[in-house]
């Protein structure tokens, strides 16, 4: 099967003739000259829908590559004027008449007229006579065409559908091209900040820049911890120290025992209870228990003063009341002593729920900072300190500070984990092992007396005891002297050093 | 301006009494043959346009009533002639005979054959020899005999209406091919449908036979065939005619694909004067005064088909020449295509 695509640029035989001098002026002529019209019209309303389509993805093409290739938008403009040449070509088409024996064979087909109006164009070798016979018969076929019947001006339903395609392409090639979001040929990728930053950072060109979105995260989480530290209660923190004190003193009395434990462990509820109760067991009491009590009042008062006035006095009220034997102040104060556990009991647990909160942030401040970029000096200075502290206990995010401060070696005391190789005697000055046996990079501030080395025989190193040699203390280690090498070695390498130097 | 006026009123008026006689012949000739309408036109084509007609079929479809019965429709002398294997040429052409003087002198005397007629009909040609056959060469085309040295001009018009068997059956000789050449249509004969068949019986079995009318002379279909020469044929047809002669020449780089395969000899010139002919006197009939590319189609089967010279391949893969000719015109592009 042989498939035929109509061309979408006619054959030069068929290019329309730009004047309608190529048609005679007698009758028979002129009267072709608007069926002509017509059919010219109509053959281009069925050839446009391809014609646009094409023109219009050429254009698209050509706007496409001019931006990939970084032209000017005045380049891509002009391209786009060139691509529409044929979209010109198609009005200025549809505006002129065919040649007239075109136009003949097109209505002598569609209306099978036998070639009468061709034949007539084209003429013959016939005589005169046979020829203006044929003339007027072909001119009465010609009277009788409805032209507007034989080449109606229909378009093609769904080869418009092709054309709305090719328009909205261009259209969004367009845009495209000249808002230059289209990647051009040879050129780099759009790189973002963070990555430009980490580049230069990596290169010693400039610091790097953290990504901001995770810079914002870090500026909210600080924030919010602000506003905690804000909301925070300065006095919790002295009342519970004020309480555990108390608590230790009430420990070792017989009847405050409960009482002690309560506050000891932070229970201020129960605290308040015991007290309540040993108001109203008192009036059981003999006179040693109530001594005790007294006495033992009357030492968490003194231990609570000067972290907590207000619970130091009420225990002290109490213990003057016992040692009067005025059962009634004493029960009353004892019932105020219980009054005021629990108001310091409100106040210590609203400020655990704070540090608790606190404690979360900082964890998720510290987080949010490593990711940020571990050579960002700032981060590693100033915040990821103030995280790191702030969670207290928080070993991950200890390391990851004391990580972070390694990579970039700005801390006072930085380390860098790897592992050891050769033995102690290949370790720089400022190279010590840490308690996980990692090599670390260090600085040491010793303080004078660690600064006072003493150099002793190496033999009078080994099982003999601290005493068999001597040592400084170094920022968390020990300067040991020798006489051959002196540096500075961890407290918890000490063991190991033992064995190292030991005689066998 | 009234001269050209006058002679374009003439000349309507001839067209007028040319498509009158021809309806009128053909009308006559429907008379005793049922059906073949197609038939009956295209050789009263031939007729007009002063060309030989070789009418193919089987035996007992009515070739030759056919030819009879044009004969009777058009004043011309007829004559017929029984081809048989023992046929002599100078059964055909005639010979000289011995005659006594009236002084008692014995002369020659061109005695004439029955090719010395208006209308020959020359029946079952292709059971005679083909010397006998190319007795009629000559007569077909140059419309003359020559005989002893001496040449006989044959009375306008001369036509020669062949019936043949087909070739397969037995005791046949096929025509050499240049006298098939000579004959300007070849038509092919079917069976009658069965209405047809039906109205053969109550024609031909009742006690009335129908007769046929005498409607035009011999004169008259030469001034026919003359005024046919004048319908105007446009370049562009023309060269249409030109188109499908050319591809039927296998070496011809327009040639079609199954003209290369199977086609020994394509057409040759008169094959494309044959279809403008007709075409020119189908656009007569029609109602015209030019010829269209419709008139060459209908013109093309039975002006080429005899024409072709099909090799051993198409006869081993049974490809007929219609069926060349059918793909041909199919694919040879027309002006405004």
């Amino acid at each position: 099967m042989r498939v035929e695509f109509a061309p979408v640029i006619p054959r030069s035989g068929s290019w329309p003739a730009f004047r309608t001098t190529a048609y005679g002026s007698d009758a028979f002529e002129q009267r072709l000259i608007p069926l002509a019209r017509r059919w010219q019209r109509h053959q281009t309303l069925q050839s446009a829908p391809r014609v646009l389509a094409v023109a219009f993805g050429l254009a698209l093409l050509v706007v496409l590559v001019a931006a990939g290739f970084g032209l000017p938008r005045l380049l891509i403009a002009l391209s786009l004027c060139v691509a529409m040449i044929p979209v010109v070509a198609l009005m200025a088409r549809a505006l002129v008449a065919p040649p007239p024996l075109t136009a003949a064979l097109a209505y002598d087909r569609r209306l099978a007229m036998f070639e009468r109006l061709s034949t007539a164009v084209a003429g013959s070798r016939a005589d005169d006579q046979m020829r203006d016979l044929q003339r007027r018969d072909a001119l009465q076929a010609l009277a009788g065409v409805n032209a507007a019947l034989a080449f109606p001006y229909r378009l093609p339903r769904g080869e418009l559908a092709l054309v709305a395609v090719a328009v909205v392409a261009l259209a969004i090639g367009t845009l495209a091209a000249t808002a230059d979001v289209l990647p051009r040929v040879g050129g780099q990728a759009p790189v973002s900040a963070l990555a430009e930053s980490l580049a230069a950072a990596a290169e010693g060109e400039a610091p790097a820049l953290a990504d901001p979105a995770v810079l914002a995260q870090i500026d909210r989480i600080r924030a919010a911890m602000d506003e905690l530290e804000r909301q925070r209660d300065p006095e919790a923190a002295p009342a519970a120290l004020a309480a555990e004190a108390a608590g230790e003193a009430l420990r070792r009395t017989v009847e405050g025992r409960r009482l002690g434990r309560a506050l000891d462990s932070g229970d201020f509820q129960a605290a308040a209870g015991e007290a309540r109760a040993l108001g109203e067991q008192i009036s059981g009491m003999n006179s040693t228990r109530m001594d005790e009590l007294a006495e033992g009042l009357r030492e968490a008062s003194q231990r609570a003063e000067g972290l907590d006035e207000g619970l130091a006095s009420q225990m002290r009220a109490a213990a003057e009341a016992l040692e009067r034997g005025q059962l009634a102040d004493a029960r009353s104060a004892l019932a105020q002593l219980a009054q005021e556990i629990e108001a310091v009991g409100t106040t210590v647990e609203a400020d655990t729920g704070l540090q608790a909160q606190l404690d979360q942030l900082a964890q998720q401040l510290a987080d949010a900072e490593t990711l940020a970029g571990a050579n960002t000096p700032g981060i590693e200075g100033t915040s990821l300190g103030d995280a790191a502290s702030a969670a207290a206990g928080d070993a991950q995010a200890e390391a990851g500070a004391e990580a972070t401060a390694g990579s970039q070696g700005g801390g006072d005391s930085a380390a860098s984990g790897r592992a050891l190789e050769g033995t102690l005697e290949t370790l720089a000055p400022e190279q010590r092992l840490n308690v996980e046996g990692q090599l670390e990079i260090v600085e040491i501030k010793p303080t004078e007396e660690g600064a006072e080395t003493v150099e002793r025989p190496v033999l009078e190193l080994g099982p003999g005891g601290p005493s068999g040699y001597e040592a400084s203390a170094g920022d968390r280690g020990f300067a040991v002297g020798r006489p051959d090498v002196a540096r500075n070695v961890p407290l918890d390498m000490l063991p190991m050093l033992d064995r190292y130097f030991s005689e066998p | 301006m009234s001269t050209a006026v006058n002679g374009s009123e003439a000349t309507e008026q001839l067209a007028h009494d040319f498509r009158d006689q021809a309806a009128a012949i053909v009308d006559e000739v429907g008379k005793l043959i049922v059906g073949q309408r197609e038939i009956v036109r295209d050789t009263v084509v031939c007729l007009i346009a002063g060309g030989n007609v070789l009418i193919e079929g089987v035996p007992g479809l009515g070739k030759t009533e056919l030819v009879r019965a044009l004969g009777r429709a058009i004043d011309l002398r007829f004559s017929r002639i029984q081809f048989t294997p023992d046929l002599m040429p100078a059964d055909i052409t005639g010979t000289n005979v011995v005659v006594d003087g009236t002084d008692g002198q014995r002369t020659f005397r061109f005695e004439p054959g029955p090719v010395f007629a208006n209308l020959v009909l020359a029946d079952e040609i292709n059971r005679a020899t083909p010397k006998t056959q190319a007795a009629l060469l000559e007569a077909m085309q140059e419309r003359q005999v020559s005989v002893a040295r001496e040449v006989h001009v044959l009375d306008p018009p001369f036509f020669v209406m062949a019936t043949q068997n087909p070739i397969e059956m037995e005791g046949t000789y096929p025509l050499p091919e240049a006298q098939v050449d000579r004959f300007m249509f070849k038509l092919v004969v079917d069976y009658p449908t069965a209405g047809e068949l039906s109205e053969i019986l109550d024609r031909t079995t009742g006690a009335a036979q129908p007769g046929v009318a005498q409607v035009a002379t011999g004169d008259d279909l030469l001034a026919m065939g003359a005024f046919a020469r004048r319908v105007a044929i446009a370049p562009h047809v023309a060269s249409y005619v030109v188109d499908l002669v050319k591809s039927t020449h296998p070496q011809d780089p327009t040639a079609h694909q199954l003209t290369r395969q199977y086609v020994r000899y394509g057409c040759s010139p008169r094959a494309a004067q044959a279809m403008v002919l007709a075409a020119k006197v189908y656009a007569m009939l029609d109602g015209r005064y030019n010829v269209g590319f419709d008139d060459i189609r209908a013109a093309a089967r039975p002006a080429m088909r005899h024409r072709l010279l099909l090799n051993f391949e198409a006869e081993a893969d049974a490809v007929p020449a219609e069926h060349i000719l059918d793909a041909i015109l199919m694919s040879t592009r027309r002006a405004g295509d």
